[in-house]
């Protein structure tokens, strides 16, 4: 039984068909990558399922109870959104503050402790914050909210790299710590590969692929070594990306692993490692 | 389990910055006219108006933040307009406490002029504070449905709602031409009735009011039920 199913959801914008006949089901306790290119309906589907905008047709269902202006079943999910949804004027630390009285599970010592890690000044006014900042108030309100299902859209936009490896590192000890069902919309496959339990692929609406990363990764992989004898080794194989730099070749081919491969390769003195994920989406959404 | 009335809280406590606000400057322009009255012998102080104005006022700035604010926080609509009318309420009943307590003490030192008095005969203190309150909650609404309208609408039905008082204004003086004054006949029966004027009867305005004020509930319910949430 699923913790949250989508069934047959579809949303129209006049002509236009965000999301398509999405069906989908989400086992509480794991984390979800939700992948997809800009308005494949990732944000659409989100924005549904936290009531930001209704469906056309289809229902959605947590715990077997519609989400539709559902305040109970709302209150179990946390939403950190791209959109601008709080007050201009007012202070970080009041926007805890308030947080607390909608979450009364939010843990405020955790949430200080986060901001002090993040250096995010709580006396600031949420007008006043970077993109980046704004992005890193979000999260924190996300991972400090203790809602037994937390969503971010987007969650790095706008983060250095030191704030991004911060935020995956948190998020992965929150997770150890307190597992809740976690999912995560963006762009940056790659660096969320390593998090991530299960992908979702979405693409034009439609939902193209749902499956556990460390499945998905084992549908692909990169061979590289000299460029003739790479050639000769993806004849007639499925080339998913290929990169040459001077005599040398790297190929990721959309084929299932195993030992014959292993064998062929290492014959032509070829070297086998896994497909990036980032490479596996390009693919499979282009 | 979360809070409950966590939003009208929000509400109330941002209204109340505000409020804080217009009332100390509604008392010290109280103490400023009450030393011009000392001088000039006579003259009156009326704050109704100006109060009216700002409940108007928070009611068209009380919806757009706090609803965003609110959806970030997974509140449902329907709890989000239940709670809005507790605190609006309270908003009302607040401001009609001040406006009283304004009245009483300015009548010590100035010719308090109350809108109400210019309306009706009776004093009582009950039929006052009712009154007061039932306008207060109804300009308040009217300002949340304003706000409303203009958000729930495209950049073109902006346009038309904004310009709908002015051709409603040239559709009644052409209708009026044309029917030979009765149409503002009407209206002027109609405006003594609804403020029950005609009877001095201040409770007959009152029950208009509130009528008036279920109304707007009406149209607000119905425009938020499936408002979504944009920045």
């Amino acid at each position: 039984m699923g913790l949250i199913e989508f069934r047959q959801v579809t949303k129209e914008y006049g002509p236009v068909k965000a999301l398509d006949n999405a069906s989908l089901v989400l086992e509480p306790l794991k984390i979800y990558g939700l992948l997809g290119r800009n308005g494949a309906g990732k944000t659409t589907m989100l924005n549904i399922l936290t009531n930001k905008i209704f469906p056309t047709s289809g229902e959605i269902l947590f715990n077997n109870e519609s989400v539709i202006e559902n305040d109970r079943v709302q209150s179990q999910m946390f939403y950190m959104t791209e959109m601008k949804l709080y007050p201009s004027g007012m202070r970080i630390s009041q926007v805890f503050r308030w947080t607390r009285e909608f979450y009364p599970q939010f843990d405020m010592e955790y949430a200080q402790a986060l901001a002090h890690k993040f250096a995010l000044n709580l006396r600031k006014q949420v007008k006043t914050l970077s993109t980046g900042y704004s992005s890193i108030m979000k999260l924190i309100l996300a991972m400090a909210s203790n809602a037994p299902v937390i969503i971010f859209d987007e969650p790095v936009l706008g983060l250095d790299a030191n704030h991004r490896d911060l935020f995956y590192h948190e998020l992965m000890a929150r997770y150890n710590e307190h597992p809740q069902t976690i999912i995560i919309s963006t762009h940056l496959i790659d660096e969320i590969a390593d998090v991530l339990e299960e992908a979702i692929i979405i693409k034009d609406g439609r939902l193209v692929l749902h499956q556990p990363v460390e499945q998905l990764l084992q549908s692909a992989y990169t061979v590289s070594g000299a460029d003739a004898k790479v050639d000769q080794f993806i004849k007639n194989r499925k080339v998913i990306h290929q990169e040459t730099l001077g005599r040398l070749k790297s190929a990721a081919v959309y084929e299932q692993l195993n030992s014959q491969i292993r064998r062929d390769a290492e014959a032509l003195g070829l070297d086998i490692s896994g497909a990036p994920l980032q490479k596996l989406f390009i693919y499979l959404t282009n | 389990m979360k809070n409950s009335l966590s939003v009208a809280k929000l509400k109330f406590m941002d209204c109340l910055k505000a409020m804080g606000i217009f009332y100390s400057i509604s008392l010290l322009l109280m103490i400023l006219t009450w030393f011009l009255s000392v001088k000039e012998r006579g003259g009156g102080y009326n704050n109704e108006s100006a109060a009216l104005i700002f409940l108007f006022v928070c009611g068209l700035n009380s919806f757009k933040e706090s609803f965003k604010f609110t959806s970030a926080n997974g509140v449902s609509r329907k709890r989000y307009f239940r709670e809005s009318l507790i605190a609006m309420a309270g908003i009302a009943a607040l401001a009609t406490l001040v406006e009283t307590g304004l009245r009483l003490i300015s009548q010590v030192f100035t010719r308090h002029e109350m809108l109400y008095n210019m309306l009706y005969e009776s004093n009582s203190i009950i039929a006052v504070v009712a009154w007061t309150f039932a306008l207060f909650f109804c300009v308040s609404l009217l300002g949340w449905l304003i706000n409303l309208v203009y958000y729930r609408s495209s950049a073109l039905l902006k346009i038309v709602v904004s310009l709908s008082p002015v051709y409603v204004t040239i559709l009644l003086i052409w209708l009026n031409k044309l029917i030979g004054g009765s149409v503002f006949i009407a209206i002027g029966n109609f405006i003594s009735f609804y403020w029950g004027i005609t009877d001095s009867n201040s409770y007959v305005a009152v029950l208009n009011l509130l009528a008036t004020s279920v109304f707007f509930c009406g149209l607000i319910f119905l425009l938020m039920r499936r408002a979504p949430v944009k920045e």
